[in-house]
Parts: structure tokens; sequence; C-alpha cells
């Protein structure tokens, strides 16, 4: 199959938007599984949660897109809480147990949302911004676009939390050693907490960005943690980097994949990525090796 | 500063620090040795927090402690400087530092503090930007003092910190203890090097499966043959 420079073009544009998409669902289930060595299965839930809240607010109630996407985000941030509080602290130091908890709340959340906003249709969310931009002479809408800049920042603004505050080096002082952590006199319990609510956010931010391209429906969030799992795995298991980075290269093997055969193929190409590159790198690309 | 009394832990059913009694004055060095597996390790995990002991009672400056985790145990001011090290890997030095000082939010205190540290080590504040990580045994553990030092403690518990240190970098680490104890702080000193213990506390106790079996003035057991025997290798 021949392809011509604009749908070159396409494919890269496609590519990024996707990474962007798969860096906002991957980051924060790292970030839990870094602080508090727990997996949350209930992930892709709220990325489901992210985009229905848009629904809710921007579709049916009016509230500006922007302002929708905030509201997501805080709230998903609170639903992120109360998981760590209301599973993960019981289960605490039990990687299985907290692991089925949360298999069970996805379904929960799924059943949630099918009683709540049915079963049967996708959700239609009225595209907020118009028309499509022309990126070197490949047409990509802006509802498209506009993924990019909004995961730069959030993502930006991770950064700066991890890297730059004090509460951030807490969460990664939990991350690198819980119990000398505790020594210094911070509380564990509290970076989890933290961890959960950022992940929550970052996951309903997620979700609120796809809500305007793909069909909002109580099951959108196996696909979500299926990636998401996939991207942290790929990435090192708790490396917020790792986990950016292999976003972006799972989404280019998926577009490129989907691109040239369709997106079966794509997600089989994915997830054979996985395979291959754990068995040549078993602690994932930026991930440090067990000592 | 420090009574420990009966203290009994548990892993799972078994016993392994059973009715401990020690005591720690302000100022003092007390040291525990013992064989592996003796308990000394659980002893202090019980005292900073990590480990939740069976009974036992504790009192830590006047005030009966409680069964706090160990975050509160570090706010009320005891520093535990734990088996291993224990450094971040991936922070740098001025990072852990900063870690070591959570409880200060003021800024400038903490860099006051940072300086000081500094002046006991200058090989950290040449390293400053190092990843811990990629520091040797020396300098972790140069660098888990001071990470300890950054909360200024009242007492500060250190375990094994010679454990796996060429002889010239133990004597190094020593001789920071000896510094230290001039400098007027409270320590207790767990170490498997019965030697180098024996010549820097005041007081020892002799930690046989978790009990206590001999008890005095460091000097003292040092002079013991039965201590002799079997913790400095003489015949
Ligand atoms: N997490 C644990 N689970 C079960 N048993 C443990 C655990 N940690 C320590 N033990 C056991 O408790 C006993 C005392 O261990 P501890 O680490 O306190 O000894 P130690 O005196 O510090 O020894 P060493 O000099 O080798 O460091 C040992 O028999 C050990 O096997
Ligand atoms: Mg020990």
């Amino acid at each position: 199959m021949a392809m011509t420079s604009s749908l070159v073009i396409q494919t890269i544009v496609n590519a990024v938007v996707l990474g962007s998409l798969y860096s906002l669902m991957a980051v924060g289930l790292s970030l839990c599984f870094g602080v508090m060595k727990m997996a949350n299965f209930a992930h892709g839930e709220l990325v489901m949660a992210g985009a229905y809240a848009v629904y809710v607010f921007y579709a049916l109630y009016g509230v500006p897109f922007p302002a929708a996407v905030l509201v997501a985000m805080v709230l998903i941030g609170l639903i992120g809480f109360a998981v760590n509080w209301s599973i993960f602290v019981p289960t605490e130091g039990n990687l299985l147990a907290g692991f089925m908890a949360t298999a069970g709340l996805s379904f929960v959340l799924q059943v949630l949302a099918g009683q709540l906003w049915g079963f049967g249709q996708p959700e239609a969310v009225p595209t907020p911004y118009m028309g499509a931009a022309d990126v070197f002479g490949a047409a990509v809408g802006w509802q498209r676009l506009i993924v990019v800049p909004v995961t730069a920042i959030a993502l930006g603004l991770l950064w700066f939390v991890l890297a730059r505050t004090r509460a951030g080096k807490s969460l990664r002082a939990c991350a690198q050693d819980r119990e000398a952590a505790a020594l210094q006199g911070i509380n564990p319990r509290r970076a989890a907490a933290w961890a959960m609510a950022m992940a929550g956010a970052s996951a309903g931010l997620a979700g609120a960005l796809m809500a305007t391209i793909f069909p909002v429906t109580p099951y959108m969030g196996h696909n979500a943690v299926l990636v998401a799992f996939v991207v942290v795995v790929l990435g090192g298991m708790s490396s917020v980097q790792g986990a950016v980075f292999a976003a972006f290269i799972l989404a280019a093997a998926h577009t490129i994949s989907s691109t040239v055969w369709d997106s079966v193929i794509g997600m089989m190409v994915g997830v054979g990525l996985m395979a291959l590159i754990l068995v040549l790198r078993p602690q994932g690309l930026l991930g440090r090796a067990a000592s | 500063m420090l009574q420990v009394s009966n203290l009994c832990v548990h892993y799972d059913r078994l016993a392994v620090v059973r009715d401990l009694s020690f005591s720690v004055d302000d100022g003092e060095v007390v040291t525990l040795i013992g064989a592996n597996g003796a308990g000394k390790t659980t002893t202090l995990r019980a005292l900073s927090g990590l480990k939740r002991r069976t009974s036992g009672s504790i009192t830590f400056q006047g005030q009966a402690i409680g069964f706090p985790r160990a975050h509160t145990m570090a706010r009320l001011g005891m520093a535990h400087i734990p088996e291993g090290r224990r450094v971040f890997p991936e922070m740098s030095v001025l990072e852990n530092l900063e870690m070591g000082a959570y409880r200060q939010r003021s800024s400038k205190l903490v860099h006051e503090t940072v300086e000081e540290v500094f002046v006991w080590f200058p090989r950290l504040k040449e390293r400053r930007d190092q990843t811990a990580g990629t520091m040797s045994g020396g300098e972790q553990q140069m660098l888990a003092i001071g990470r300890a030092m950054m909360s200024r403690p009242n007492l500060l518990l250190m375990d094994e910190p010679s454990l796996g240190l060429a002889p010239t970098v133990c004597a190094e680490i020593a001789r920071i203890i000896i510094a230290l104890k001039k400098s007027g702080r409270t320590i207790v000193l767990v170490e498997q090097n019965a030697r180098m213990a024996l010549n820097i506390a005041d007081r020892a106790y002799v930690i046989e499966r978790g009990e206590v079996s001999m008890e005095g003035p460091a000097a003292e057991l040092a002079a013991d043959p039965r201590v002799k025997r079997a913790y400095l290798g003489v015949a």
C-alpha cells in the first residue's frame, strides 16, 4: 500500500494524539504502582468516569468544555482518593487482594454507568471545537489536536510536582523505599492518598479528552486498562517517564499497523511488542533491574 | 532519654525478642552487640515503629510510647539509620538530605542544616548532585547518617553502620561516630563488629537469642573473657 505524504503526516499526528491519551491513561497507574506497590484494575473505569463526567456536564448541562474537563479531573481525583481509602488502605501490602478488590469495583462501576446512562447506544458528545487545522498539508480535527497541548501541560505539571515540590518528593521517596521514607517522618498512607488522587485526576483527564473523539460507553474502560497495563509494564512498572515513553512507542506501533492493516492487528502488534521488549529487557524500557 | 522494659517482638508466632530491657541516658552511646539473628535489628525496628511490638513498654524523653507508626516516631525526635543504609537510590545526595528534614518546612533552616551536615561530611558536599544509588557503600553510609542528622534528632539509632565496608572505611565511620559522641549526641549503636562498638560506646548490652545476656560498661565487657571468646575472636 503506497502512502502519500499527507497520509504519512496524518499517521504521525494520529500517533502523537493517541500517544498523549495513552500517557494520560498510564501515568496514574504507574505512579500508584510505584508509591503503593498496588495495581488498580479499576483504572480503566476511572477513564470511563471522566468521559461520562464530560458527557453529563458539557453535553447535558451545557457547562463550557474546558470547565467540564476540570470538573472531570477533580471528581475522578476524588474517586481515586475514595478507592485508596476503601480498598488500598485495608488491603495494604497485599497486591493480589487489592487487584481482586479493584477488579470487583471495575464491574460495579460499569454496571452503575450502564444503569444511569444505558448500555445500548454510545452517548453522543458534540464536538466542542469545530473545524480542522492544517498540519503540513494534512487536515486534523481541532478536538483531536487539542489533546496534545493539554497533555503536555498536564504531564509538565506532574513532572514539576514530582521533581520540585516537597509533597512530590515525598511521593518519590515512598516509591523508592517506603520504610526509609517513613523513618524521615513521611506518612506513607498520606503519600498513597495523594498518588491515588493524582492517578484519578490524570485518568479523568484522559477520559474527558476521549469523550469527544471516541464513543462514550460503560465498557470503554476495558481497552483503557489494557493499554494502561501494557504501557506501564513496557515502561518499567513504576517509572513515570518510562510510562510516557512507552505510551508513545505503543501508540506509534498501533497507529502504523492500523493504518497499514487494521485496528485489531494494531492491538496485536502492541501486545506483541510488549512481549518482545519484556523478553529482551525484563525490567521494561526505563525500569531499573531488580538488585 | 530511653527506657525499654520487657520488650517482646514476634514474627508470626516466633518470639524474636524476649523480655529485653535496657536504657540509654542523655549524651550516652550504648551499644547492643550480638551474633547474626540475635534480634538486634528487630529491637531497633520495634523502637522506631517499623515493627509493632507484642508487649513491653518504651519510654522516650520521659513520655510513654504507645504503638505509633514510624513517621510519628521520627517526628518525636528518634532517627533510625536502618540496616543496609537505605538511601533513596534515585535521588541526588541533596534530595536525600532534604528528605531527612521533611518535617522542617522552612527552607532556610533546611539549607542551614544541609551546610552543617556538609561540614561533618565534606565528601557529601563534593557529591551533592550525584545519584545516591551510584555512590560507594561508605559514601552511602555517610549519606544515611547525614540524612538522619537533618531532622536534628534527640536520639540516633544506628544499625550496623560498618556492614560490608572495607576496614579503612570502617575506621572512617568509627571516627565519625566518635565525633558525634563528643558533640554530645545520644546514640544506640547496633554492631556485629563488637571490637569497634565496644571501643566507641560508654555501655554495652550483649544480646543472645533475643535476650540480654550481659550488660555493663563497654570497657568492662571488652575485658570479659566470655565476651572476648565469643565476640572478639580472642581465644
Ligand atoms: N521479616 C521477618 N520475618 C520473619 N522472621 C524474621 C524477619 N526479620 C527477621 N526475622 C528473624 O528474626 C530473628 C532476628 O533477626 P534480626 O534481623 O533482628 O537479627 P540481627 O541481630 O539484626 O542479625 P544480624 O546481625 O544478622 O543483622 C532472625 O532469626 C530472623 O530470621
Ligand atoms: Mg541486623
